[in-house]
């Protein structure tokens, strides 16, 4: 039976897509943005996470670890010896207060089913559903899909989060699974693109431009275009360009999601390393002088 | 209406355009600061009054205590202070003093009697009192009264060694309230605007002259004291006279002689309009405040009572929306004219209470229509405006619900930070048919004190009558009949390392509470009995369908419903615990209870691991898992059985509910650890709240799981908080989302909930300097308290209580 790898489900969630949402976040993506929210997402396997501010300094970890991958505590941690991506969960299963704990959990279409269903109330009284998000849901396509045609024939109102890099060939499915598509752009330029995410960009424009094509003028179905707001797209002149190309396709609205440090804590919870980024927060007067470039489209702050 | 003909607006204009602010109001912020900020004052002018009379009488044992009730009231309300208070719509007040403490030396008066010199400087609800006062109380009140009062007469009666006086007295298993009240009850006012006062006394005379001597007597008390709400009236619109013959102001003298009318007029005959309609329900408000205590007195359904002279006065023209909202506005902000009276040691069970009368709003007619009225918009848009913590607004929430009304709720609810709360139809009405209720007057219900359903003016619910301490039953059982405070006071249930299945352990518990139930209601029954000799009560009787009939007071079960409520105190912390145990001792053989038992011995201290074990890794009520909710469904039936099998002494039955305004704080004090994850002197959970530390999965979870409990198995209410981050609802179309949850939990069978929309970083200001929030509500279980009243062990649970945000 296939299975999908994810790293969190959360319920009640009001900010992506319409009404209420319950949230599932897959992991793996093809990009590697440099301020990524959910960095523990992006590397297609489980991994451990270690929240210091947790531990009780118990050692249960370490007495229970078969591959002595842990020395006393997580702070002294053999990486290569640890069998977590063969799916060894010893470790977080013994740790008491959940200083431990993996990201990344084999679950089947209906056992996720079981879980979304609990909710269906809150989502037909609010006109919400169930959202992929990620990582990159399109990643795990093959799973995604089943799961989001589970959803649609129990009557739930399906939506994924993308950021547009994936097969062309998928485009007909994710219009037959998805009511809702949330397009994530990041730049229209492809040399800052690669440099910012690691992939190029025309791909993902190109599917933009498929995906718009089909979802013209569908009745339930739409797609929202959002971007990322960071240092390395929001010049205005950067914003302008993105204003006219939406136009362009006859797309009249977006939505920034503006850049918060939030996830620095996880790099160091997951022992990534990533480029440090010297940009902090958006203050208020910044987001509505941004806000401001706009004219032609409507702009929406937040998810 | 004519003295107040000012108004822009007119009924057929939009709701929207139509809200008030206090700049279209002469007084009306005035007023309502006075109300807020002003000292609150304890008032001895009834206590006199009664005193002397019985003193003159020689005691209580003059006459037979229903006419002696009746005389001693009529002689006070025809004495009593009648106050119209400056630029105030309505004559009349509870006490002497604008806002004041009702004394009531036959109940807990005597529990003030050390405090007297020093609750006007204690730390929280201070009280203000006179030297001449205390002087008064010390020496010719209070010694009256020593050998008189509920204590006195119950501990003469049942002596004391009677294990229910004892326990009563430990306030560590139960709390029957008696000694505080009976109240909690919803006058029949619908028969007061009727037929008026005087209708009433031509059905009680015209029944005398076929009733045995002993109901004529009891319908004579009735009349006597019906007669003192009618000269209490007299007095009120001479007054008004008097007033207005010296008053410059040519505008208020046209309104106090308009009130005069009015005092003359009703309730003692049918108002035939708005202003008159809520006149007459006050002034028999003040009437039954005088006879017995104000705690949990209920007002019943404002909307309905007032809506049809609101129609009728603005389709006439005689008083447009604005003038409605005013009399509306003066009526809420005189109804916390009065606050509980609250010894220090109390104050710890009940902080920062009010009076918690309740009114409620929405609903269905006696044909199951849906009953939202135009009234019920100007309850919320007065709501909405004052902010007071008195009365303590529910709302029914019905499938048929206009979408409006749920959206104004969603509003107020955002605006005030906690007020309605909501209570659903749907599962509400069968409900009460369940305990005998006809489905029309179940239909007609409304929540009494702080969210008890009841069928208005036609029942004796007293649905506060016991509070319930669930976890101290368990503490009993791991303590074979000790608790750690208090020794041998349970059922010796055996050591519970003899217990070889988790079946013997939950069956011990059951045992346990089916134990201490049988002591705390004969106890109450034993109260009852007193409270029928001390504190009949004919007025209240008198208006309470049924007694007409059955020739019968109040206390001997005269009313046409009869039952009695119970508060079950703490049962997410027993279903936890519960869970704990099964899971830690008997299913996966994690630890042994003995050593379970020594780690909660020693509130966990040497046991970081074990404690985290339970709060992380084993499931707590309130996630949506059914193997866990599924406890508390069959504690819940257990309970109802198990209640509902013992009569009280008005031939009624107990009803279980799920509540515990603050005393969920009190019990937590006096418990040690739990196998829950509770430490020692933690407060229990509030209400059927679920325990904070263990709620992973976010607020539809907690819907899910409170959805799944019987509430047909809850008759006396329960209460559940939902703390939701003000940060949430950032504009218009995440409001309605809060719309869209609420309903849909009533949708899925959920029975009530109530919110607090507040930043926690607003709470902690408020911590720090509470001079600078003065109004921030917030809703503790089935009332709402201002912040600053609450001591500081529930002003920190408050803030620590999970945040359900993102």
């Amino acid at each position: 039976m296939i299975k999908g790898l994810i790293f969190d489900i959360e319920k009640y969630a009001i900010h992506d897509g319409p009404g209420i949402r319950t949230l599932v976040f897959f992991k793996g993506c093809p990009l590697n943005c440099l301020w990524c929210q959910n960095p523990e997402s992006i590397n297609p396997n489980p991994e451990l996470s270690y929240k210091k501010s947790k531990c009780i300094n118990c050692s249960k970890c370490s007495e229970s670890c078969p591959e002595h991958a842990i020395i006393k505590n997580p702070r002294n941690f053999i990486k290569n010896k640890c069998k977590v991506q063969d799916g060894c969960r010893i470790c977080s299963k013994a740790c008491p207060s959940t200083a431990l704990e993996i990201a990344g959990q084999e679950i089947t279409v209906d056992e996720l089913l079981t879980i979304i269903l609990e909710d269906k109330e809150y989502y037909e009284s609010s006109n919400g559903g169930v959202t992929c998000s990620g990582g990159e849901p399109t990643f795990q396509w093959s799973f995604v899909k089943k799961f989001l045609l589970a959803c649609k024939s129990n009557g739930i109102s399906t939506a994924i989060e993308t950021c547009g890099y994936f097969n062309p060939q998928i485009t007909e499915e994710i219009f037959e699974a998805c009511d809702i598509v949330l397009f994530d752009l990041k730049h229209l330029d492809n040399k800052i693109h690669v440099k910012i995410t690691g992939r190029q960009n025309e791909m993902i424009l190109k599917n933009l431009e498929n995906l718009i094509s089909i979802f013209k003028d569908v009745d339930n179905k739409k797609i929202i275009i959002r971007m990322p707001l960071v240092p390395y797209n929001d010049s205005k002149q950067h914003l302008l360009r993105i204003e006219e190309f939406l136009i362009e396709k006859e797309i009249f609205s977006l939505v920034l999601l503006p850049y918060n440090s939030l996830y620095k804590q996880k790099l160091i919870n997951f022992r990534l390393k990533r480029t440090k980024l010297k940009i902090s927060s958006y203050s208020k007067e910044q987001l509505e002088t941004i806000k401001n470039y706009f004219k032609n489209i409507e702009i929406s702050i937040g998810g | 209406m004519n003295a107040m003909n000012t108004s822009h607006f007119n009924s057929s204009e939009n709701i929207e355009n139509n809200k008030f602010r206090y700049d279209d109001f002469k007084h009306l912020r005035e007023i309502r600061e006075y109300m807020v900020n002003d000292k609150q004052e304890l008032c001895i002018e009834r206590s006199r009054f009664i005193t002397n009379f019985l003193k003159e009488k020689g005691g209580l044992d003059y006459e037979e205590e229903n006419i002696r009730e009746a005389e001693c009231l009529k002689n006070y309300l025809q004495k009593k202070k009648a106050n119209i208070f400056p630029h105030e719509l309505l004559a009349g007040s509870t006490t002497a003093k604008r806002k004041g403490i009702v004394f009531y030396p036959e109940y807990m008066g005597l529990g003030m009697w050390p405090e007297l010199a020093t609750m006007s400087c204690r730390k929280n609800n201070k009280y203000m009192i006179t030297i001449e006062d205390i002087y008064e109380l010390d020496q010719e009140i209070l010694p009256f009264w020593m050998d008189k009062n509920m204590l006195e007469l119950i501990r003469r009666k049942v002596g004391d060694d009677n294990r229910g006086l004892r326990l009563q007295t430990l306030m560590f298993l139960f709390m029957c309230s008696k000694y505080v009240c009976q109240s909690h009850t919803i006058p029949n006012y619908q028969m007061v605007l009727d037929k008026g006062i005087v209708g009433i006394i031509e059905e009680y005379k015209e029944r005398s002259t076929v009733s045995s001597p002993e109901q004529n007597k009891l319908f004579k008390s009735f009349i006597i004291s019906l007669e003192g709400i009618i000269e209490y009236s007299n007095n009120l619109s001479k007054e008004a006279l008097r007033q207005a013959s010296q008053v410059n102001d040519e505008d208020r003298r046209i309104q106090l002689e308009k009130m005069a009318a009015i005092c003359k007029k009703v309730p003692a005959n049918p108002p035939t309009h708005f202003w008159e309609a809520v006149q007459s329900i006050w002034s028999t408000m003040n009437a039954l405040y005088q006879e017995q205590n104000n705690v949990g007195f209920s007002i019943g359904r404002i909307d309905q009572l007032l809506n049809p002279y609101y129609q009728k006065d603005i389709q006439l023209g005689l008083m447009s929306r604005k003038e409605a909202f005013e009399i509306l506005a003066h009526f809420w902000l005189k109804i916390g004219d009065n606050v509980p009276m609250i010894p220090e040691m109390g104050e710890l069970l009940f902080a920062g209470t009010g009076s918690n009368q309740a009114i409620t709003i929405g609903g269905c007619d006696k044909e199951g229509k849906n009953a939202v009225n135009d009234v019920t918009y100007l309850v919320l848009d007065v709501v909405e405006l004052l902010k007071v913590r008195d009365p303590n607004l529910n709302a029914r929430i019905r499938k048929d619900d206009p979408p409006d009304y749920t959206r104004r709720i969603t509003e107020v609810i955002m605006n005030t930070g906690a007020t309605p709360s909501l209570i659903s139809d749907q599962v509400t009405i069968p409900a009460l048919e369940k305990i005998g209720i006809n489905l029309e007057d179940a239909r007609d219900y409304a929540q009494v004190g702080c969210l008890e359903p009841s069928s208005p003016g036609r029942t004796c619910p007293h649905t506060g009558a016991i509070m319930f301490n669930l976890i101290g039953a368990l503490e009993l059982v791991l303590n074979d009949g000790n608790m750690l405070k208090a020794k041998n006071i349970g059922l010796k249930t055996g050591n519970i390392l003899d217990f070889e299945t988790f079946d013997q352990f939950y069956g011990a518990v059951k045992q346990q509470i089916k134990f201490i139930l049988e002591i705390a209601t004969t106890f109450n029954n034993d109260l009852g009995k007193i409270l029928k000799y001390l504190k009949p009560q004919p007025l209240l009787s008198s208006l309470t369908e049924g007694t007409l009939d059955s020739g019968k007071g109040l206390l001997e079960g005269g009313a046409k419903y009869n039952s009695s409520g119970i508060a079950y105190i703490a049962l997410a912390d027993l279903v936890d615990s519960i869970y704990s145990v099964k899971k830690l001792v008997y299913d996966d053989k994690i630890i042994s209870f003995k050593k379970l038992h020594d780690a909660l011995l020693n509130d966990f201290k040497e046991n970081d691991v074990l404690y985290h074990i339970i709060i992380n890794k084993i499931a707590h009520f309130g996630n949506g898992i059914k193997e866990v909710d599924d406890i508390a469904v069959d504690l819940i039936n257990f309970l109802y059985d198990e209640s509902r099998r013992i009569s009280n002494y008005r031939g009624g039955y107990y009803n279980p509910g799920y509540w515990s305004m603050t005393i969920h704080s009190g019990f937590g004090k006096i418990t040690g650890a739990m196998p829950n994850g509770k430490k020692s002197g933690e407060p229990l959970t509030s209400g059927l709240t679920p325990f904070s530390l263990g709620q992973k999965s976010g607020p539809t979870a907690v819907y899910n799981s409170l959805a799944y409990l019987p509430a047909e198995k809850m008759p006396n209410g329960m209460a559940l908080n939902m703390k939701f981050n003000k940060t949430l609802f950032i504009n218009q179309d995440k409001i309605a989302l809060f719309t869209s949850l609420f309903k849909a939990y009533f949708a899925k069978g959920g029975m009530q909930c109530q919110f607090i929309i507040q930043d926690a970083d607003d709470l902690k200001k408020a911590m720090e300097k509470p001079e600078l929030y003065p109004d921030l509500m917030v809703r503790i279980s089935g009332y709402t308290a201002y912040f600053i009243d609450l001591n500081k062990h529930m002003q920190k649970e408050i803030i620590e209580r999970a945040l359900m945000e993102l």
